[in-house]
């Protein structure tokens, strides 16, 4: 086994903590024993494919992540005492405040790093795109920092880089939330709906960036 | 565990329907799963590991398929789980093999009419 095949392996054994407890002391094992077969596998054909084995991995585990924890809490809210009393008191335990605190954190940073140019250069999306690209750096997005018109779709490098970044250092981030449990607990606990509001407005720019029913929704909006 | 439904939506989705005829000729273990739904889709449907997981947690919820441990492949010196189809899963599965085949027969019935 190379060393980018074990570091991998760690990897995804560590990843798996973001499941839901339950979930966890069910499948990690499984899960792990899965993805290492997967991983020698792929490293036959070349580190190449071992990356685009992790890469995949990793763009599937927010959502399914976040399904195992809305199927968790649904199961809790459908679990009633004895006294028909919701038992709404669990739903929210710490990883779940953790991995909501992270998506929150990185949604406002993509946010900010996109719509901030936005209205600062006039609503206008594409100078203000060519902004956030080029704070990014322009050697890494020459073609975009430069012209944004180019009508190609965006390289899944680009996407990773704008999506997949954030949000995996706003998991590391969101581990120091962790250690402030009860603090965040209260807080989440209280403003959730706030929470939600503004996770849905940090992805508004996403959707329309992304995904043809944002250019259809937004369209008369741009350029 | 929660109870087994009596009426299971169909159709099926393509992932269920996938997992649920990767274990009809023998238990599978979840790499095997993995790979048999790539080879059954012509490499179409890929799973990561979390969604397989998720979908099959759902179905051991459901009673579809049952988990089980192999002590004759072991991993790690723990006997390897590994998942089989249930009786209601394979009926499940028959149903929307069945309703399927009625689809391809209806679809060639009226495009060979249309071809006329």
């Amino acid at each position: 086994m190379n060393n980018l095949t074990s570091y991998c392996i760690r990897l995804y054994s560590g990843l798996l903590r973001v499941y839901p407890a339950q979930f966890r002391r069910e499948f990690a094992d499984e899960m792990t024993a899965v993805f290492t077969l997967s991983a020698h596998e792929s490293s036959q054909h070349g580190d190449a494919a071992l990356i685009a084995l992790v890469l995949s991995e990793l763009r599937d585990l927010p959502f399914s992540v976040i399904r195992e924890y809305l199927r968790e809490r649904q199961q809790r809210v459908l679990a009633t005492d004895s006294g028909g009393i919701i038992m709404e008191s669990r739903l929210f335990g710490p990883l779940f405040q953790l991995f909501s605190a992270s998506l929150f954190i990185a949604f406002i940073a993509f946010a900010l790093l996109v719509v901030l140019p936005f209205f600062a250069l006039g609503l206008h999306v594409q100078p203000a795109l060519v902004v956030a690209f080029g704070a990014l750096g322009p050697e890494a997005f020459p073609l975009y920092s430069a012209n944004f018109m180019n009508p190609n779709p965006l390289p899944m490098l680009a996407i990773w880089v704008m999506l997949g970044a954030p949000i995996w250092g706003a998991i590391f981030g969101g581990s120091l939330l962790l250690m402030l449990g009860k603090f965040w607990g209260r807080l989440s606990y209280r403003y959730r709906l706030t929470g939600i509001l503004a996770v849905l407005a940090g992805a508004t720019p996403i959707l329309f960036l992304f995904l043809p029913i944002g250019r259809i929704l937004f369209g008369w909006w741009m350029d | 565990m929660m109870e087994a439904q009596p009426n299971p939506p169909m159709p099926l989705t393509e992932a269920t329907f996938f997992i649920l005829l990767s274990l009809a000729p023998a238990p599978q273990h979840g790499y095997g799963i993995l790979k048999d739904v790539e080879a059954l889709s012509s490499g179409r449907v890929t799973f990561s590991t979390g969604t397989l997981y998720g979908a099959l947690k759902r179905l051991l919820e459901q009673g579809w398929i049952e988990r089980f441990d192999n002590p004759e492949a072991a991993e790690s010196g723990r006997p390897r789980k590994e998942y089989k189809l249930t009786d209601l899963g394979r009926r499940i599965l028959s149903a929307e093999a069945a309703r399927l085949e009625s689809l391809v027969q209806v679809s060639r019935l009226r495009l060979r009419g249309s071809e006329r």
